[in-house]
């Protein structure tokens, strides 16, 4: 490895741990700015409390906030975690009284509140607080703006990421959200990405090359291609083949009664499943690559060496690869730039088709004020954008000889 | 009398624009050059010589069209051959072309090794990597280039180095004809001299059989060439060797050209300095007569009518006006005592 | 008066423009006046103005000036006669008429601009964005319907809908009452029931629940081992002492409740003691019923009838409030093992013998096939009997078997009319006396779509404009001192946006906007927020730009002669960079109208309030199954296809200018 090369990797490295703390502490402070301006972090844990000791009823339910009116979908393991933490058992079942606990209500709007309830033996905001100090805890908060950032960077290095703190899934940690998540995004979003950069950039350099019929009728086309929303290319390829023509099934990553495993009968399912999924995503990435591969190409084509190398007798076939190599190559740095933006509408995408990925998952912790484990998965998805671009950097720095040249300047 | 290299009949060649006119940017020239000489081509821009230069490889390439002429190299006549066929056995093999500013001419991501590998491919010179190999190392040290460069990109070479691996490369396969095209134009002072005394080089080891050395600079092709040729709007005007030209030009236009140069010899500083006004003329629509006519200061009404053919009027030197060459050797004289 | 300017008088593009112009304003005006919308008028005197300037052409300022406001004049005149009440707002239509002129004046003579609209990628794309926004502003003053009115039912398909009864009446009235003679009439009257293989169904099901008296219960031996993945011979009685001892239990847990209670009523007080008392008598319930059903699972055990894998039917028969008893719940089963699960429609008895290792001997298996139901197979033979119940036809079955059909009005209040009807009589559309036109349907609350989508779309728009004019304004501010000042600033500056860039714009947004509260999640935090994220792209693209300019000659001299830091930026640097800063603004819009679409589809667009937007219709479609129940293109195509055509004019226009602006580009 020459001089330059190991200079502008140095370089590299250097950057990408720069930009990996810059990330952290930007997805930690960045919300709490917002909180700053007025607005705290909410979550709504539905508590349903006991009104008195006396009548035996002691036992918190927590019931799925989300739930319709008058179905009443309880969900055991948070109430046992929550009866334990307000050290509360036995059974019961006479709920009395509900009402919501949400974040930003202070103590003294709780005690407040069941003051001024038409009974003013009961005590329950005893266990209210509880609950309350619990999330509290859970978050980090009870030490300050700096106990929450401790409390962060603490739950990033012991891989769990803090806890989920959604109703239905506490006291799951988001690192195992993510965790179920994350093989899946990762299965189906880099293949698709890398795919269509290819057959974009083939596509925009056959455009360049042939010009004509080609140019006219290809490059508009895949313009207006690459203007379709990374969800719109989901739904209509989810509505045509998905559901009108039942050629592959719309959603999920395999049929609900399959175990997984590693047969081929599992495996065939799965990729059946990933067919519509996968093209959604690289029909967009091919668009948006052909238009500017094309220019790069052009660009190229019309350089010296173009016209020297035919002079020395070479041979068209051979130019054209010439041409295409030295066009492709900026379009690796390309590829690591736009390597974010494609991210987030194949995230998209996967909501679309309830893909059990991390699109799906950030979607239910949005829905759910899950808010941990929202700023859990952007981290972690910030990590991934990360480390891809600085790989495709890195083997940039091996392909392409000008970049050597260039730290000389 | 020696071999002749190159022999150009009447060629005339054309661009088409993309309205569909014909601009007959290189119009009936005829030229010669024999072995181990170099012929200079001088005129202003836009006269057609790098376009003659392109005609004379055989390569055509739109908006770029053969018209009529011939052109016989080393006696082989290549007017009319099959691209294919100019591409494997004309080009690189028997003309050489290095273009202007050649810094660029590499390509940034090949090693120049490997690049002279395709050229050999290219021909279907039947030879193993090492022996490609070893050719171009020797040729290298041949030519006073360092042996490494081979193995470097061309990104990483200095200007002037680049410039003269270029003119190593093309000649690689000891062309008859080498055409080099404002070959120093975009170098410094001293790399000026030593692609130069590289070309010279070659001439002398007979690597290359004959030169054509275009340039807009006059003062290089009296120490470079052996003879000089003058263009103008797509017509050579005036031919003769390099000391006729520079110290006893015929054509009005030439004369202009050498009395606009500054030459560092003893009565420089009475010499007027010239420019020549006006234009060269539209190629789309030539002139009827004489193409100089409207910058001529000589020039008649006959002039603007009627189209003069080149002739020869020494031996060795041709030259197209319509006065005679003595009358024009008077009007010199005269001016040159104001 | 000059030579020229009576020429000019004399020619016929002066009037073309004045009339064309006026009729623009007059059209579009009169709207807006009607409306309320005096902005809208404003802007509308604003285009007339330039249409009819630029098509007249006059060949100086002044004349421009002249022109533009001739336009307005004759527009009012216009309206006046036809009228409208324009005059009041002659004075400001005035000022903007002349603006008009100007604007139109320096299109015609600036050569950059000249190029411009004369590359058809420009041109095509500014035309289609131009429709899509006049669309936006100038529609709803033509329709002026609030767009968020519900029509009542769910995703009603594109169409006239007219009132059944309006037409009923109208067959009552001669004059409303046509014979017409349609060629293919009877082909085509049955075409609006259920599907065939719907009714094919529904027929046989409801066949055997009618018609079909008993049948033989199909007892399921065989249990599904995950872990070896077999199937082993189940423990028959094995399984109902499982069954018997889950309703011990409860019964167990049932008599500790009331035991419990019963101490606790002791010390109990007066108000509590009801409580107990419920909760006893809650408990004791449970236990008769957990006794009840044991006795019940021991006599089908003991005549043979068990349904095995029963929860899932159970959860069923919960679900549709059907209640299946036990004589035709295996025809249920075929039936649903045909139709709706793939697992055990592929399973005849041969496959599962084989499956199983085994050779079924008992005549009822064999007749009746071994299912091994799933979960989820169910749903899709209770969405298709709810389709049924919901059009509301009643089945008739006559003592053969034979099924018909009769219409039952389920949601009218009114009884259906006797009527002596023809089958030739039909009655206009207009004629009804009332009906509705949705072009393009209905969504999911019923808001008419075609209205809906061009309100959200101007919505966007706006949100893209705001997005795109703050990350612009930014990028322009940062690019621009971190090109030239340079130095500290400038590596601090990059610093920052290479982070930026890295940082996944999308994931930012996400984070900051799920922390917004909701109430305040409007259209402008939304525009703002995209906009705050996205600056960085077109920062960089101006420091690049800015960085290779300031050491060109002009702006050397500009310093040595003194200027002011500010002036230099003004002057010297601004105009060169302008053209990039154009096209950046315009990916900016595009991609922060994207940008809001994302966030909406993912729940995190703004808040109803303000109305809806592009990206807000789509997550409606797709929380409400458009495109997955119910197959109603028409609430996300056209979305789709606006936010595509959006995007798609304004790269085109780009590409346009990019072409303009960098000649080596051009074909």
């Amino acid at each position: 490895m020459s001089k330059g090369t190991r200079k502008y990797l140095k370089k590299k490295i250097l950057w990408f741990l720069i930009t990996l703390v810059a990330a952290v502490l930007l997805n930690f402070f960045l919300p709490r700015l917002m909180r700053g301006a007025g607005t705290p972090m909410r979550f709504d844990w539905d508590v349903m409390v006991a009104t008195n000791e006396e009548v035996g009823f002691d036992r918190a339910e927590a019931y799925n906030p989300s739930a319709e009116e008058g179905k009443k979908e309880k969900w055991d393991s948070t109430y046992d975690r929550i009866a334990k933490e307000m050290g509360t058992t036995g059974e019961g079942e006479n709920q009395v009284k509900h009402d919501k606990v949400r974040s930003d209500d202070s103590i003294i709007n709780l005690v407040n509140k069941q003051v001024s309830s038409s009974n003013p033996d009961e005590t329950y905001y005893r266990t209210w607080v509880s609950t309350y100090d619990t999330i509290e805890k859970e978050l980090g908060r009870d030490g300050g703006m700096l106990g929450e950032l401790w409390h962060f960077i603490e739950h990033i290095f012991d891989g769990t990421f803090g806890k989920s703190t959604s109703t239905n899934r506490y006291p799951k940690t988001v690192s195992s959200i993510i965790s179920e998540g994350i093989v899946w995004t990762i299965c189906l979003q880099i293949p698709a990405i890398l795919l269509g950069w290819l057959l974009g950039n083939l596509l925009g350099a056959v455009a360049a090359y042939k010009r004509k019929v080609w140019d006219k009728a290809v490059m508009p086309a895949s313009l207006f291609v690459s203007a379709i929303p990374a969800f719109g290319s989901a739904v209509i390829l989810l509505v045509i083949f998905g559901i009108n023509l039942r050629w592959f099934p719309p959603n999920r990553a395999y049929d609900p009664g399959l175990i997984p495993a590693f047969s081929w009968k599992f495996i065939s399912n799965v990729l059946w499943h990933y067919q519509l999924p996968f093209w959604s995503i690289v029909i967009i990435a091919i668009g948006g690559q052909a238009v500017g591969m094309r220019s790069m190409s052009i660009y190229e084509l019309n350089a010296d060496y173009v016209k020297y190398s035919r002079f020395l007798g070479i041979k068209d076939g051979r130019i054209v690869r010439y041409v295409f190599r030295n066009a492709m190559l900026p379009q690796v740095t390309g590829l690591a730039m736009s390597i974010g933006t494609s991210i987030g509408g194949a995230l998209v995408a996967e909501t679309i088709f309830s893909y059990p990925g991390l699109g799906m998952k950030m979607y239910a912790a949005i829905s759910e004020n899950d808010y941990n484990t929202v700023s859990g998965i952007a981290l972690i998805i910030t990590i991934m954008v990360l480390i891809a671009s600085f790989l495709l950097d890195f083997i940039y720095a091996f392909i392409d000889p000008r970049v050597k040249a260039a730290q000389f300047d | 009398m020696a071999k002749k290299m190159l022999e150009v009949k009447q060629l005339t060649t054309k661009y088409i624009t993309r309205q569909g006119e014909d601009v007959y940017s290189v119009d009936h020239v005829s030229l010669d050059i024999e072995e181990g000489k170099s012929l200079g081509i001088a005129g202003e821009s836009g006269c057609g010589k790098s376009t003659l230069a392109l005609s004379l490889m055989g390569y055509y390439f739109p908006p770029l069209h053969y018209t009529s002429g011939q052109i016989i190299i080393d006696g082989k006549d290549i007017t009319g051959l099959d691209p294919d066929v100019v591409r494997k056995t004309v080009l690189g093999s028997e003309v050489a072309y290095i273009p202007q500013a050649a810094m660029n001419a590499l390509n940034p991501t090949r090693k120049v090794g490997k690049f002279i590998e395709d050229v050999m491919k290219a021909h279907e010179i039947k030879m193993t990597k090492k022996e490609v190999r070893e050719m171009a190392e020797q040729r290298f040290a041949l030519l006073g280039l360092p042996v490494d460069a081979l193995d470097k990109h061309s990104v990483e070479l200095s200007g002037g180095m680049r410039q003269r691996v270029v003119i190593a490369v093309s000649t690689i396969l000891n062309p008859k004809v080498l055409i080099a095209d404002e070959p120093s134009s975009a170098l410094d002072v001293t790399s000026q001299k030593m692609v130069i005394k590289m070309m010279k080089d070659m001439m002398a080891k007979g690597l290359v059989k004959s030169m054509i050395f275009i340039t807009h600079e006059l003062p290089l092709l009296y120490n470079v060439t052996d003879d000089i040729m003058v263009m103008y709007a797509g017509q050579i005007v005036e031919r003769g060797t390099a000391h006729e030209m520079v110290f006893d030009p015929v054509h009005p236009y030439s004369r202009g050209l050498m009395r606009s140069i500054l030459v560092p010899e003893e009565g420089t500083r009475d010499v007027k300095l010239t420019a020549i006004p006006g234009t060269p003329p539209n190629l789309k629509h030539p002139p009827q007569g004489c193409r100089f006519a409207d910058r001529c200061r000589y020039a008649t009404n006959a002039c603007k009518f009627n189209a003069m053919p080149i002739v020869d009027f020494a031996p060795g030197r041709t030259y197209r006006c319509g006065h005679s060459v003595d009358h024009l050797r008077e009007v010199y004289a005269s001016e040159d005592e104001e | 008066m000059k030579e020229e300017t009576r020429e000019y008088l004399h020619s016929p593009k002066l009037y073309l423009g004045i009339l064309i112009g006026a009729a623009i304003i007059a059209l579009l005006g009169n709207a807006a006046i009607t409306s309320g919308h005096i902005a809208s008028l404003l802007v509308a005197c604003l285009i007339g103005a330039t249409v009819g300037t630029a098509i007249a052409n006059p060949a100086s300022w002044i004349g421009s000036i002249v022109v533009g406001a001739a336009v307005v004049v004759v527009s009012f005149l216009l309206s006046l006669i036809f009228g409208g009440a324009l005059s009041f707002w002659l004075i400001v239509g005035l000022v903007l008429g002349a603006l008009g002129g100007v604007i139109a004046h320096y299109i015609r003579t600036s050569h950059t601009m000249m190029n411009v609209f004369h590359s058809p990628r420009f041109v095509v794309g500014f035309t289609i964005i131009s429709i899509i926004v006049l669309s936006a502003v100038f529609y709803p003053m033509f329709d002026t319907r609030d767009p968020m009115y519900s029509y009542g039912d769910m995703f009603l398909k594109p169409g006239t809908y007219f009132s059944i009864y309006d037409a009923n009446i109208s067959a009552f009235n001669s004059t409303t009452v046509h014979r017409v003679l349609k060629p293919d009439a009877e082909e085509t009257r049955h075409e609006n029931y259920l599907p065939e293989s719907q009714l094919s169904v529904v027929e046989r099901y409801l066949a055997r629940k009618y018609a079909i008296t008993n049948g033989y219960i199909v007892v399921s031996d065989y249990e599904y081992d995950a872990d070896s993945k077999k199937y082993s011979p189940r423990d028959m009685n094995n399984f109902l002492a499982t069954k018997l001892s889950a309703q011990q239990t409860i019964i167990g847990d049932a008599d500790k409740t009331i035991a419990d209670n019963q101490a606790k009523l002791e010390k109990a007080s007066e108000r509590a003691r009801a409580n107990i008392e419920k909760n006893i008598v809650n408990a004791e319930q449970r236990k008769a019923n957990a006794i009840a059903a044991q006795a019940e699972l021991q006599e089908k055990f003991n005549n043979g009838y068990f349904i095995m894998d029963s929860e899932a039917m159970r959860n069923w028969e919960e679900y549709t409030g059907i209640n299946a008893s036990n004589e035709y719940r295996s025809e249920l089963l075929v039936l649903w093992g045909e139709e709706y699960d793939p697992v055990i429609a592929a399973a005849s008895v041969d496959e599962i013998e084989e499956m199983l290792g085994i050779t079924i001997e008992d005549e009822n298996i064999k007749n009746g096939k071994t299912f091994f139901t799933s979960q989820n197979g169910f749903n899709f033979l209770v969405d298709d009997l709810k389709t049924f119940e919901r059009i509301g036809r009643a089945l008739t079955i006559d003592p053969n078997g034979k099924m018909s059909y009769t219409q039952v009005n389920s949601n009218s209040k009114i009884d259906p009319i006797e009527l002596d009807v023809n089958l030739t009589d039909y009655t206009s559309v207009s004629e009804v006396a009332n009906t509705v036109n949705f072009p393009l349907g209905t969504d999911n609350n019923g808001r008419d779509m075609l209205l809906l989508l061009i309100t959200a779309a101007g919505k966007s728009l706006l949100i893209g404009l705001l997005a795109g004019s703050i990350a612009t304004f930014l990028g322009l501010l940062v690019g621009l001192l971190a090109g030239y000042v340079g130095g500290k600033l400038d590596d601090i500056l990059s610093f920052i946006m290479n982070i930026f860039t890295v940082i996944p714009g999308f994931v930012l947004i996400i984070i900051i906007y799920n922390m917004v509260d909701k109430s305040q999640r409007g259209i402008v935090m939304c525009g703002a927020i995209i906009g705050v994220t996205s600056w960085v792209w077109t920062a960089r693209s101006v420091r690049s730009q800015v960085i290779s300019l300031r050491n060109r000659d002009h702006v050397n001299l500009s310093k040595l002669s003194g200027h002011s830091l500010m002036r230099i930026i003004l002057t010297d640097i601004l105009p060169y960079i302008a053209s990039y800063v154009v096209m950046a603004f315009i990916l900016q819009v595009s991609s922060g109208i994207l940008a809001e679409a994302q966030l909406s589809i993912l729940g995190l667009g703004p808040s109803m309030n303000d109305g809806s937007t592009l990206g807000l219709m789509m997550n409606w479609a797709k929380l409400f199954g458009a495109y997955t129940s119910s197959n109603a293109w028409w609430a996300y195509f056209p979305v789709i296809g606006t936010i595509a055509l959006i995007s798609f004019s304004l790269n085109l226009m780009n590409t346009g200018l990019d072409q303009v602006f960098n000649p080596t580009l051009r074909d």
